[in-house]
């Protein structure tokens, strides 16, 4: 390795470290104030590009360039002061993964929006003459744009510095960062503060936006590679930490330009791997501290008040009973389409609530289930097609291997809270997502795994259950669910729900009570694992077909949305949630292109109107109208009453 | 008063009703959001045109063709859900598109199981037609054999003097495969060849310096490279202030895509072995100039190659029903085996054994054409059939592993 080699490696690195640095520097800094995980932050990287983009359609030359660079970010600020003061100032009281849905239900109107205005193709931005060129450095050849790219963004870092140690606003701002509370009796304007803050995270993705852009090329959701990129950055780095950002941008860098030449064929999980690495030693990141478990005062308590105590309300059996039976009459009217589409409601339905008792019950945001759907996918459909397995016993197994699996990943996981529990199951998600999208010799690589063969299920010399009407499908895959449903239910109902349940509230108190928490999370987890697991054996049954992104995250966001648009706090939400969302999905997209804005404009309208999801809001106005009608004079468990 | 209303509005509900029974369904699927939208856009547009066309002059059969379509988002499962919405909801005749490979092979399998035939289109992977073959499934775009082979058959006669290769492309079937049929037929035509290393980003990546510099300091004769669409402009736009263009020559598939050249426009090194899988400006038929004609009256724009198989893909279909004289599938199946249409690319025939489409290949080197603000495919050589597609005899082989 001569030293051209060495330069030319280093400033490719540290130009790599620049852009993720502007990137994530801003998402750290929202993060440490508004503590938010800002999803839309890469789409507003992606409209720093755009902008460069349309306004060098009209300025030429280097002036004009330069012009187009620094006044881009501010048109990204611009429209992030009004996402901050139109949308997420309405749901500061809300837990913090309502302000990640809706950000992410921001990306997908942006990307929309930025197609509908920019076109669907992607677009190159043409430099200048003078920053085309290259120069020769120690021997090796140096474009100049690197050079200005690696020079500009240790500027932007010292300026950084400067203005959140030497200033007064950045003492502010990192007093607030500090402790928020003691800020806002301190008498500082926490409004225009967050403002002010989400406005200046958006300039620094802008201008990453802005200057990347003539190197690389921009289209309708170009900032989704990135967002997962920064996040393993300010993850690593140590959340709302600004040196972390910076070094973890450096780190990042540097590995992805290491790894092409050292280790080509782990290329694609390398980031991840360092990510489990860190956060498995350093929980917290390199950088970061322990965040503040939020205070109960700080909850919304209106719709925990639902779901308190593990009794305080249990639907009569009949209702529960009702809707099994109408769905066991639905084939006799309904055509194939339709059970169809309810079978894919049905696996939806278990995955959600199995993601569910992580969440609505333990207080864990998972994001790597898909990882678990797709083990159990993975196990059915190789052992049918590999294996000469039987349907059944294939299945079985399904939940099983997925257990297994989650036994391993969550025996690291639990030991984080959290983002950071989020953030190291997303990684260990896209770990597996690697392994299967590359072994192509077991998993068939990137095709996937076709024409899934689903023999008869014997029963022993009584002939045999055929599968392979979409209406035997439906019963099947209805009778299974069911089960497992009715399973989850009294697992989430019983004395071990109750205790998840302490865990969720008052994990303090619930160790001092004796409960092992660690052991708890660990074992929930795995359950919830196998029922993923199930739900993904099923789906290879009932399509034939797979491919490995059915792994990806943006699988496992899926059960997130569902939960979220049904409600956290019941158990039936994440059902309802999942016939929502698997119906808009599938008409949208046959009803129209832009299925994306409109399905994001939903999520929106949900989030900042419904926040207790869908059954919440039904189950807050049925107790109302109860109390109205004296059935309950006062509401025996709720918070509100207690305290 | 009243009356006029009643009948107008029986009228238009016979119509309606009417319209339909009598129209010829095909379930477009084509991915029209995310990093492939462009090929899906295209590819789509190409196809409305062909079904314009022929309903203006009365549809086949009696009845007109209805385009159903679809963003499937480039996503395999999103592929299968569609194309079981389309055969048990809306009862198409056809499925029909698909740009991705993974997507092209899910949606052949539910071809095979709901027995309709699949018209594919951009999807290219040469297993879609050879290992994992079913009888309803065609396709109306080239595949990846045709295009590798004609790219090393094209690189070995004119540069002999090249012996060491390097490969760059992305990370997933279509990157690989490419590289091992270009590798095979390279060491047929050139005993010398050596084929020194190989480099695999990932898909859709933003930043390939180190790439760059990778290849840099392997110093090849040439690089076999198959990137595409947006992740070429990228690498394209990174590689030039090092001079990688000057120092080696470059085998680039699908270089001379339009949509790349309108993107780099001027920035587009010259000299680099490229292909493209349709060009509007060859070949010079009165077929393909009024194709070119109609589509840029309608879109404003050049076809793409996406755009010409789309629409390739209708007419063939329109063909074969003609010649069915009806809708049944195994009729249409037999009327679509060996079926040869006069298409803008030139004589095009679906193969009776395979079902994959056989046509002459064009491969040539980018030039700047005074005519174009962008550059152009130019020094071209034009490569039959049978000469790069994969032959019978090597389908019939892999038939015995496919049940």
């Amino acid at each position: 390795m001569d030293l051209s080699f060495l330069t030319v490696q280093v400033l490719s690195a540290l130009r790599q470290a620049a852009f993720l640095f502007l990137i994530s520097s801003g998402l750290t800094l929202i993060f440490g104030v508004l503590n938010i995980l800002n999803f839309a932050h890469g789409a507003l990287y992606m409209l720093g590009a755009y902008f460069v983009y349309a306004l060098t359609l009209h300025l030429t030359g280097p002036a004009g360039f330069l012009i187009a660079i620094l006044a881009a970010p501010l048109g990204v600020a611009l429209i992030a002061t009004v996402i901050e003061t139109g949308l997420l100032r309405r749901i500061y009281m809300q837990e913090e993964i309502y302000q990640l849905l809706l950000t992410y239900a921001l990306v997908l109107i942006i990307d929309d929006l930025a197609k509908i205005v920019f076109g669907p193709e992607f677009k190159s931005i043409p430099k200048p003459e003078m920053l085309s060129g290259s120069v020769t450095l120690f021997g090796g050849t140096v474009p100049v744009y690197t050079l200005l790219v690696v020079v500009l963004a240790p500027a932007v870092a010292l300026l950084l510095w400067y203005l959140l140690y030497k200033t007064k606003t950045g003492k502010v701002v990192r007093a607030t960062s500090s402790d928020r509370e003691m800020a806002d009796a301190l008498g500082i304007n926490m409004s225009a503060l967050f403002t002010l803050v989400f406005a200046f995270g958006a300039v620094l993705a802008g201008l990453g936006g802005a200057l990347a852009g003539p190197v690389r090329t921009v289209f309708p959701g170009v900032g989704t590679e990135v967002i997962i990129e920064s996040f393993v950055v300010v993850v690593i780095g140590g959340l709302g930490n600004l040196w972390g950002a910076l070094v973890g941008s450096i780190l990042i860098g540097s590995l992805e330009t290491i790894g092409i030449i050292v280790f080509p064929e782990f290329e694609m999980a390398l980031i991840y791997l360092l990510m489990v690495a860190v956060l498995v030693v350093r929980p917290w990141g390199l950088f970061g501290r322990p965040l503040k478990i939020k205070a109960l005062s700080e909850k919304n308590l209106a719709m925990e008040a639902q779901e308190i105590s593990p009794v305080h309300f249990t639907v009569h059996p009949a209702v529960r009973w009702a809707p099994l039976l109408l769905l066991l009459l639905v084939p006799l009217f309904a055509g194939r389409f339709y059970q169809y589409l309810l079978t894919q409601i049905f696996v939806a339905s278990l995955m959600a609530i199995a993601f569910n008792l992580l969440l609505g019950t333990t207080g864990l945001l998972s994001f790597g289930q898909a990882a678990f759907f797709g083990v159990g996918a993975y196990t059915v459909g190789l052992l049918l097609t590999k294996a000469g397995f039987g349907t059944l016993p294939a299945l079985v197994l399904s939940p099983v291997v997925a257990a297994a699996v989650a036994g391993i990943i969550g025996f690291f996981c639990v030991r984080l809270s959290g983002v950071h529990f989020a953030m190291l199951t997303l990684a260990f998600g896209q770990l597996i997502f690697a392994v299967v999208f590359k072994w192509y010799g077991f998993t068939g690589g990137d095709n996937g795994i076709q024409g899934i063969r689903v023999n008869p299920i014997p029963f022993g010399g009584m002939g045999a259950l055929d599968l392979g009407s979409t209406q035997a499908m439906y019963y099947f895959v209805l009778v299974v669910v069911g089960l497992s449903v009715e399973l989850l239910r009294r697992i989430r109902s019983s004395p071990f729900g109750a205790t998840l349940k302490a865990i969720r509230e008052n994990s303090q108190r619930a160790s001092f009570l004796g409960v092992n928490i660690k052991l708890y999370q660990w074992t929930v987890f795995v359950v919830a694992g196998a029922f993923t697991g199930l739900a993904g054996g099923l789906y290879a049954l009932m399509e034939k077909s797979i491919s490995p992104e059915i792994i990806h995250w943006s699988k496992s966001a899926e059960p997130v949305f569902m939960t979220i648009i049904g409600g956290i706090y019941t158990f039936a939400g994440p059902a309802v949630g999942a016939v929502v969302y698997v119906i808009l999905n599938s008409y949208l997209v046959a009803w129209t292109e832009k299925w994306a804005l409109v399905l994001g404009l939903v999520l929106l309208t949900l989030v900042l109107l419904l926040p207790g999801g869908v059954v919440g809001y039904v189950n807050e106005k049925a107790r109302q109208t109860l109390g109205k009608l004296r059935c309950i004079h006062k509401w025996p468990f709720s918070k509100s009453a207690t305290s | 008063m009243r009356k006029t209303a009643i009948a107008v509005a029986m009228l238009l509900v016979l119509a309606s009703a009417a319209s339909a029974a009598d129209t010829i369904k095909l379930g477009g699927m084509f991915p029209l959001s995310g990093r492939a939208s462009d090929l899906g856009i295209t590819c789509k547009q190409g196809a409305e045109l062909a079904v314009k066309e022929i309903n203006a002059k009365g549809g086949v059969l009696g009845k007109k063709f209805e385009l159903l379509s679809a963003d499937d988002k480039a996503n395999v499962q999103e592929g299968v859900t569609l194309s079981k919405r389309y055969i048990q909801k809306d009862g198409v005749n056809f499925l029909f598109g698909v740009v991705s490979s993974g997507g092209s092979l899910a949606v052949a399998e539910v071809a095979k199981q709901e027995k309709v035939i699949f018209m594919d289109t951009v999807g290219s992977t040469d297993t879609l037609t050879k290992e994992k073959w079913n009888r309803y499934t065609f396709r109306a775009g080239t595949c990846n054999s045709q295009e590798a082979n004609s790219l090393a058959m094209y690189a070995a006669s004119k540069y002999k003097n090249l012996k060491t290769f390097y490969n760059i492309g992305p990370d997933y079937e279509y990157g690989r495969t490419m590289w091992d049929i270009f590798k095979a037929r390279t060491k047929e035509q050139n005993k010398k060849a050596e084929f020194i290393g190989e480099q695999w980003p990932k898909l859709f990546i933003p930043d390939y310096t180190s790439y760059i510099n990778a290849i840099l300091q392997a110093k090849p004769d040439a690089v076999f490279c198959t990137l595409w669409g947006g992740d070429l402009v990228a690498f394209i736009k990174q590689a030039k202030p090092y001079g990688l263009f000057d120092k080696m020559k470059w085998i680039i598939a699908t270089g001379g895509d339009i949509t790349v050249s309108k993107a780099l426009g001027k920035e587009m090194p010259t000299g680099l072995i490229v292909d493209q899988r349709y060009y509007f400006h060859w070949p010079a038929t009165k077929r393909n100039q009024e194709f070119v004609k109609a589509y840029q009256a309608d879109y404003k724009d050049y076809p793409s190659a996406w755009a010409a198989e789309g629409y390739d893909g209708v007419y063939f279909l329109a063909e074969g029903i003609k010649k069915a004289g009806s809708l049944d599938t195994e009729k249409v199946i037999a009327a679509l085996e060996g079926l040869t249409i006069d298409a803008p690319r030139g004589k095009s025939t679906l193969r009776k054994e395979d079902h994959q489409l056989s046509s002459d290949f064009m491969v040539g080197e980018t030039v700047f054409d005074k005519a174009y603000p962008f550059a152009i495919v130019g020094k071209t050589e034009v490569f039959p059939a049978d000469k790069v597609l994969y032959s019978i005899d090597e389908w019939k082989k892999a038939q015995a592993g496919n049940k």
